[in-house]
């Protein structure tokens, strides 16, 4: 019994380690030109938003909402949660990368954040990745950049 | 026969999973140069199993893979492409640059 405890105890901590980090997710990769210097100082950019799932998060809510009132026999109330699950899935129609924000102002920064961290602007081997880091209901939208400062 | 017609439909099977199936994210290009000479290639790749992938530090490799292989001189009209390879439970993610190394 104590053992059955102990490994379900260890289960338990695997899961929410495993819950708690974040997923890491690729959109989109671009290298830059590549000059012929040994490649100076490194520099790393990253620009993020917090996105929220909210189609997820309501479809969530909504299950619940909807299994309660299948459960007290309203079906007139299901309906209504239904209709509201469908206008909600036409309010996020379209395509995206990653989850919507609420502003995408976000990446407006990046060269002066570039000219910031090199400010002779030679600038070689830029790398810039667009990703995301997912959690539950929640994710971080990241642009980020690394290059190549030549002082 | 009926073993033959078994036998063969598991064959397909392990066959396209094995093959795996493709999907394109992101191509871009930068300035491609007149002198198209001595072409360089990288690529950087990560297995993830289901979907646990913790960072995408791997993209950061191509940079130095392509700049060893034009050291004197410079890497342009680079090709960069995002790919990923789907398998049975896993799927690999791969950064591709294709460029022209210029000595001068």
């Amino acid at each position: 019994m104590k053992m059955i405890q102990s490994f379900l105890n260890i289960v338990f901590k695997i899961s929410l380690v495993i819950f708690l980090s974040s997923c890491a997710q690729l959109y989109h990769v671009q290298i830059a030109d590549v000059a012929k210097t040994d490649r100076g100082r490194v520099i790393d950019i990253k620009l993020s938003e917090t996105a929220f799932d909210i189609k997820g998060a309501a479809a969530t809510g909504l299950a619940i909402a909807k299994r309660r009132a299948v459960e007290k026999g309203s079906s007139q109330a299901a309906d209504n949660i239904a209709g509201a699950e469908l206008i909600l899935a036409l309010s996020n129609y379209g395509p995206r990368t990653g989850l919507p924000v609420f502003t995408d102002k976000y990446s407006d920064y990046l060269l002066d954040e570039i000219v910031a961290k090199c400010p002779s602007g030679q600038i070689t081997g830029l790398t810039s990745v667009r990703e995301a880091r997912k959690y539950p209901y929640i994710s971080g939208e990241i642009v980020s950049v690394r290059g190549y400062c030549i002082d | 026969m009926k073993s033959y017609v078994l036998k063969s439909f598991l064959v397909f099977i392990v066959g396209a999973y094995l093959s795996g199936c493709a999907a394109l994210h992101s191509v871009s290009m930068t300035s491609y140069p007149t002198d198209r000479r001595k072409p360089v290639e990288a690529k950087v790749s990560k297995l993830v199993f289901l979907a646990f992938n913790f960072n995408n530090d791997f993209v950061h490799d191509l940079t130095p893979k392509l700049q060893q292989q034009c050291p004197n001189g410079k890497v342009t009209g680079i090709t960069s492409t995002y790919e990923t390879r789907f398998y049975f439970l896993a799927h690999r993610m791969i950064v591709k640059s294709q460029g022209f190394c210029l000595t001068q």
